[in-house]
């Protein structure tokens, strides 16, 4: 029996197909005109690598901002739940997920079931998101890719005093104008975004075992800022924490299948 | 057939709807009002029909916005967007209070804009409950009344107010009725549709408001929209207006059965004693009923009820709402947080804006907090 | 942090201040000469500090006001410490709320509010924690400092444990908001000072009444009574700097300023936490004299005064901006809210004046004054000002807090358009430099005086 999980976020589109003994296959996408477009086209390319047909799909869970537009999808679960129930299977350890996705953040923290026992997430402001890095990124001509390396070379870091994405954009580039070095830029951007999260992992305690998921996962650059300022390192994933809500929506397409066979 | 559900449909989406219409054509005037310290009595008296302000068939707020900024309130912000539009032209007068600081300077907003009407009044009232505040508070009433019958050359005689209490008081009491039946398992009615019911019964005479009300009752005998694993939630908040955002609630699961909102339980909490000089049982009633955050000596009585009425109505959990900008129900919803890890409540604090112009996010706190909840189950 | 700990390293700083601040003509001579001479940081950071406490040290006089508030700061804290050690009691009172009908029971008031501009003395960090304790709590960014402050304070046990909070209602909603969180925080009982929207002479009478209730509710909870000879006294000693501060205030009608606004601001604060005392009346007509001074001579407090500013709201945190104007561009500040003292004199005759008086000075005071009603007490204000006072410009720092000052820009505006003068709406958090710095703060002045044609 095979399960899919579909993450459909603000920037990527995730799935993940799952079989009785664990991940078959994977797939990422930057999102496309509509959720619909984008849950599709990363369907169809993670049924190319499964070797698989739709019709082969006993359950889809679809889950991020698009997943109540989803016609193959049988059942839809929030991203907190899913990001839960994701990182919690990969690593069965994890009591806590910063999850930084697109255009927001979310701290989550778990049971020793791997079932949500609270959360908080970011208000409509970007700041602190995968959108915020991006934006800063641009301000200094440079790729979000690139931001991460670069800030790591950077050397003691300049604050960048405002909490709005777009008074920080303009302290960037006032920065810019001053032509103090990129790599110190860079590692103030990090700096600032890291902190606009760690305002929000205020409001729900930090656990022991923390990890990071969602796209900002793999800035290098904020995720050492984060264990700085968390003073914990972050646990590892066994797959790609970029996935964990695919993952985490396929596990629960294939639990209510289980529990459905039980009934 | 239409069904009473389908008429509060229709009724609660106008601003000026098919009844307030009528009674126009028929010769009443319509006295626009703000917030629950307002008492609808004295215009009913007055031979007016009360009109409780609202935002629906909101255009935006970039006229408003003119006046006001982006750091204020989206309903105070809608609402003086649709008077400059003239939606409210229909108003004969407008009686405003000093509840927060928003609506406040609608009040001065409104009267700097010189769209109409001519009577525009700001009622005050003391931010504290105490007997010193009571004699304020039923001044300032006094003067209203003096007001309104100068300004309209009608006369408010106690004979009047006693009538308005006996009618007030009915529609009070079927409200408390139907508010009643959410008691039930079973449910018999949904939030949005409580909320259409108020926005429709806040904007009638009363008359016409009871009689609405009693069909209303009636329809609700042996009706059960229960949804299965609905999660039964207490809603608390000031401004919760839009029955599109309750439904959107209900749509990811929740079974709101019983709220703390200005258009809600708080609007008929208590009658006006029949008994006793009219315009004392009003200063009373209106002073001394379930207090909103505005009310500084209150905050524990608020508590309590939300605490009792959770118990009554088997609500599982609290959804507490605040606008952004709203500095009164932002400290009510800091010190829920506080309450629910006294007393042991789940509670998701939801900011927002009038309008639902975050909806995504608030879909994914919604459903996530259900989820959560069922993770207990 | 230690309890308390922010008022016993600012008093220590105190102490040396005013040790330096003493003897005031040698002190002016070691500023005015020697520092230039020989550079000396200490010396340099001593004048920056003294600049950002809000006056400008330019003369003698200067200086022995400074070693005045310096004084009367170190009689609040040590107060306050001596309260905390003793475990006397000790009343919150709100910022429009005046100490001296709480020390009229011998106890110890503390503002609240106050505690932010404390901890960002201490050093910026210092009261940026304040804030971010409470947001760690919930606590958004447009929700008022003062009171972000005062809730971080207290969580970092930086505000004492109060016996009794005194807040009051108007004019502003996060007043009303967070005195009902402090009451449920601390557990203190909470009176409030219900505060009228209008002003007539019934709404004088009901406030009257209020106050009377607060020492009732003072005498009840802190079983002490009400020294009415110790507040008769100090009503009449600050009747006698209100005059002062009045007949200043008048004369800012004189082109060139005789005043400098910063030092009006200081004595907003002086007013309210050491009224009625010989220091406040004393920095009051040192004050006078040296405007009348001015005056009389037609002599300006800027060297060449190029630019009249009425700047409206509080400028607080970033006070030192107003020399910054005028060294820079010949600014002169007329008036802000906090700094055009309109203080009627308080009749002592009876308890009743007093309480009538004491109520009607609660109404007037800054800030109060002009938001706790309908936008008339603004504009009307506004209006005499650029009437009677020559403004060239208007600039209104619009704190986050101050929901009503935002609710009413086109007003505000809409009176500027009719008199013809340029107006320049910022978005600042009057304590908080996350929001927007000094550096940025500056900037937009500098580009509205240079768009305009006033620089």
């Amino acid at each position: 029996m095979y399960y899919a999980g579909c993450d459909i976020g603000s920037l990527t589109a995730k799935a993940v197909i799952l079989d009785d003994n664990g991940i078959l296959a994977s797939s990422l996408i930057r999102v496309k005109g509509t959720a619909l477009r984008s849950a599709s086209e990363v369907m169809d390319r993670v049924l190319e690598n499964a070797g698989i047909r739709l019709d082969d799909i006993a359950l889809c869970c679809s889950t991020g901002y698009g997943r109540f537009d989803i016609p193959f999808s049988d059942m839809h679960l929030t991203e907190i739940s899913c990001h839960g129930i994701g990182a919690h299977w990969l690593n069965d350890s994890v009591r806590t997920i910063i999850d930084i996705g697109g255009q927001d953040c979310k701290v989550i923290s778990l049971d020793d079931r791997g079932l949500v026992a609270g959360f908080v997430m970011n208000d409509k402001c970007a700041a602190g998101t995968g959108r915020n890095l991006e934006i800063l990124a641009r301000a200094l001509n440079i790729t979000i890719e690139e931001l991460g390396p670069l800030a790591l070379q950077g050397g003691r870091s300049q604050s960048i005093e405002n909490t709005c994405s777009i008074f920080m954009e303009l302290e960037v580039l006032r920065m810019y104008y001053k032509k103090m070095p990129i790599p110190d830029i860079a590692s103030s951007i990090t700096e600032a975004v890291a902190r606009r999260v760690m305002a929000l992992t205020r409001s729900v305690p930090i656990n022991d075992s923390v990890c990071i998921t969602g796209g900002v996962s793999k800035n290098s650059a904020v995720v050492a800022m984060l264990e700085t300022m968390i003073e914990k390192k972050f646990v590892g994933l066994s797959h790609d924490p970029q996935l964990a809500g695919a993952v985490g929506a396929a596990l629960y397409a294939r639990q209510k299948s289980a529990r459905e066979h039980v009934c | 057939m239409t069904t009473v559900f389908d008429e509060i449909g229709i009724l609660s989406a106008a601003t000026e709807n098919s009844v307030i219409a009528e009674a126009r054509k028929q010769g009443k005037k319509i006295i626009g009002y703000f917030c629950s310290y307002v008492p609808e009595e004295i215009i009913t008296a007055a031979g007016m029909v009360p009109y409780r302000m609202r935002a629906v068939e909101p255009h935006g707020t970039s006229r408003a916005d003119a006046y006001y900024s982006s750091m204020n309130c989206t309903f105070s912000r809608s609402c003086f967007d649709k008077v400059l539009n003239g939606d409210f032209d229909f108003l004969d007068g407008v009686i405003f209070m000093n509840n927060c600081d928003h609506t406040r300077r609608m009040h001065d907003n409104w009267r700097h804009s010189g769209k109409g009407p001519e009577f525009i009044h700001m009622l005050y009232v003391p931010h504290v409950i105490t007997s010193d505040g009571e004699g304020k508070y039923r001044e300032g009433l006094e003067k209203l009344v003096r007001e309104l019958e100068k300004h309209y050359n009608v006369s408010i005689t106690g004979t009047a107010l006693t009538e308005a209490i006996k009618l007030h008081n009915k529609k009070r009491a079927l409200l408390r009725r139907i508010n009643e039946t959410r008691k039930s398992p079973e449910l018999p009615v949904k939030a949005s549709e409580m909320l259409r019911l108020m926005l429709s019964v806040t904007a009638m005479p009363v008359e016409h408001a009871n009689s609405l009300l009693e069909r209303f009752l009636d329809a609700l005998n042996g009706r059960n929209v229960s949804e299965p694993g609905g999660m039964r939630m207490m809603l608390a908040g000031g401004c919760v207006e839009e029955p599109e955002h309750l439904e959107m609630m209900e749509s990811l699961g929740a079974a709101i059965v019983a709220d703390y909102i200005c258009l809600g339980s708080r609007y008929a909490d208590r009658d006006v004693a029949a008994e006793g000089a009219p315009l004392s049982s009003i200063t009373e009633r209106y002073y001394r009923h379930l207090s909103c955050p505005r009310m500084m000596n209150d905050t524990r009585r608020r508590f309590d009820y939300i605490l009792d009425t959770m118990k009554d109505y088997r609500a599982r959990a609290l959804v507490a709402e605040k606008l952004k900008f709203c500095m009164l129900f932002f400290g009510e919803t800091f010190l829920y947080k506080e309450e629910s890890k006294k007393h042991g409540y789940p509670l998701l604090v939801l900011e927002r804006e009038y309008g639902d112009r975050t909806e995504g996010q608030q879909k994914t706190r919604i459903q996530a907090f259900i989820e959560q909840l069922r993770n207990f189950d | 942090m230690s309890s308390a700990e922010m008022y016993r390293i600012l008093l220590k700083r105190l102490k040396k201040a005013e040790s330096m601040t003493g003897k005031p003509l040698l002190t002016y001579i070691l500023l005015k000469y020697i520092i230039p001479l020989v550079g000396l940081v200490q010396g340099k950071g001593l004048k920056s500090s003294l600049g950002k406490l809000g006056l400008d040290v330019k003369t003698p006089t200067d200086i022995k006001i400074l070693s005045n508030d310096i004084r009367m700061l170190i009689e609040n804290f040590e107060g306050l410490i001596s309260s905390v050690e003793k475990s006397e009691p000790i009343v919150w009172a709100e910022w429009s709320v005046t100490w001296e009908l709480i020390r009229s029971f011998g106890v110890q008031p503390v503002c609240p509010e106050r505690a932010i501009l404390f901890g960002l003395g201490v050093n910026k960090n210092y009261g940026i924690k304040f804030l971010e304790e409470s947001e760690k709590m919930g606590y958004s960014n447009e929700t008022c400092s003062c009171q972000k402050g005062a809730i971080g304070a207290y969580m970092l046990g930086q505000l004492p444990q109060p016996a009794l909070l005194v807040a009051s209602s108007h004019p502003c909603d996060s007043g009303v908001s967070i005195y009902q969180t402090l009451q449920y925080l601390t557990g203190a009982p909470l009176y409030v000072l219900d505060t009228p929207y209008w002003r007539t002479e019934s709404d004088l009478k009901y406030h009257a009444g209020v106050f009377r209730g607060l020492i009732e509710f003072c005498e009840d909870h802190l079983g002490r009574k009400f020294d009415w000879d110790r507040f008769t006294a100090a009503i009449e000693e600050m009747n006698r700097a209100n005059y002062y501060l009045r007949e200043t205030c008048e004369m800012g009608r004189a082109v060139p300023l005789p005043y400098y606004i910063r030092k009006l601001d200081a004595m907003w604060f002086s007013q309210k936490e050491s009224p009625g005392t010989s220091l406040a009346t004393q920095n009051a007509k040192m004050i006078y004299d040296k405007a009348k001074k001015n005056f009389d001579k037609g002599k300006g407090v800027a060297k060449k005064e190029k630019i009249r500013v009425i700047w409206w709201d509080v400028p607080v945190g970033f006070a030192d901006i107003s020399s910054w104007m005028t060294e820079q561009y010949g600014a002169v500040v007329i008036a802000d809210y906090i700094g055009l003292h309109l203080m009627d004199q308080i009749d002592t005759s009876s308890r009743e004046s007093i309480l009538e008086g004491v109520a009607r000075a609660h109404i007037y005071h800054g800030m109060t004054r002009q938001c706790h009603g309908p936008a008339e007490f603004v504009t009307a204000e506004l209006e005499t000002l650029i009437n009677e006072y020559s403004p060239d410009c208007f600039m209104f720092s619009r704190h986050v807090g101050c929901k009503h000052n935002w609710a009413i820009g086109k007003i505000i505006r809409d009176v500027c358009r009719r008199t013809g003068l340029p107006s320049l709406f910022l978005t600042t958090d009057i304590f908080d430099p996350r929001l927007a710095s000094r550096q940025q703060i500056k900037q937009e002045i500098s580009e509205f005086f240079k768009a305009e044609g006033l620089a």
